[in-house]
């Protein structure tokens, strides 16, 4: 009776540890990541953007958002809060600054802090809805993102 | 039976003498009968005019009617036909979108004009917070509501002042 006693605790104690062990390696898997977003009006200067970011592969959810690079879209862009802890968001944002002080060329308008769980590859797409000009005309943009590479 | 040769039967000759008589006599007419005859022949004509059949009197009215009737329904065909915008859509483009708060936001700033229906947040005031409220439906994912655009009081306005100057989570608060 004691012995078998001895083998019941010992096989819950060994499963024990193995489930442990696997929240372990699954709390390992799950990983932080920044996602740039970048927009390029080519000559002109971009005054207003409007995307749609979504990751298609991979259990991603978005955690936080913040501005870009250039001083004018530095400020977080406007977002749907309902988009947190989700894998898809609409950014946007506008400035009425001078067309001198509005970026031209490709640049880093947004990041999104994205959550990683597991092993699957994470894919992101992004798609430009809309631009201005400064002058509030339809401006062709192209968009795109990447996951930032930390240490 | 014809007897064309018995000759033509004549009248008494002083039955046409008193005829002939009769035609030169001078008929006399008092003026009161001509008068009263007159407007008898009057009322009459004026009776027949009035007793025209409704529906030559209504035809007028009707015709109108009609016609106004056939304007409103172009009208109808007209308005059906020419696209319907949103409130929100400033620029007439078909799409609530960014470009639309920018529109919005440029126009305040250069004090170009003020519509009323463009008080989307139903303060009464058109400013900046109504740029957020439109730039906040137009970053609204399918299936979500419109963000709610906080103001803090005696808090500077911002260019992306609203939902997008919240803090937004941080890996570490999710951790």
């Amino acid at each position: 009776m004691s012995r078998h006693f001895f083998y019941l605790l010992a096989g819950l104690c060994l499963a024990a540890a193995a489930l442990d062990q696997r929240e372990a390696d699954r709390a390992e898997e799950t990983r932080f990541r920044p996602v740039d977003v970048f927009v390029d009006s080519g000559e002109q200067p971009l005054a207003a953007y409007q995307l749609h970011f979504q990751a298609t592969a991979g259990d991603v959810k978005i955690v936080g958002i913040e501005g870009g690079e250039h001083p004018a879209f530095a400020e977080p862009p406007y977002y749907d809060p309902k988009a947190i802890q989700r894998e898809q968001v609409i950014l946007a944002a506008f400035n009425a600054l001078p067309v001198d002080q509005l970026p031209t060329g490709k640049t880093r308008v947004a990041t999104l802090h994205v959550r990683i769980a597991g092993e699957t590859a994470p894919q992101f797409e992004v798609k430009a809805q809309t631009a201005a000009s400064a002058d509030g005309e339809r401006l062709a943009v192209t968009v795109a993102c990447e996951e930032r590479k930390t240490e | 039976m014809n007897r064309p040769n018995q000759p033509e039967p004549q009248a008494p000759a002083r039955l046409i003498e008193d005829l002939r008589a009769l035609d030169r006599r001078a008929l006399f007419v008092p003026p009161a009968v001509d008068e009263r005859l007159l407007a008898e022949a009057r009322r009459h004509l004026a009776e027949g005019r009035s007793a025209a059949p409704p529906w030559r009197v209504l035809q007028p009215k009707l015709a109108l009617a009609a016609c106004l009737a056939a304007l409103g329904l172009l009208a109808a065909l007209f308005v059906a036909r020419s696209p319907q915008f949103a409130r929100e859509d400033l620029n007439r483009d078909g799409t609530v979108d960014i470009r639309d708060a920018f529109a919005l936001a440029r126009i305040l700033e250069t004090g170009a004009g003020h519509d009323r229906a463009w008080d989307f947040n139903g303060d009464g005031v058109m400013d900046r917070g109504d740029v957020d409220t439109l730039a906040a439906q137009a970053v609204r994912l399918p299936n979500g509501k419109p963000a709610k655009v906080k103001e803090a009081a005696g808090e500077p306005k911002h260019r992306n002042a609203g939902l997008a100057k919240d803090r937004t989570p941080t890996p570490e608060d999710a951790s």
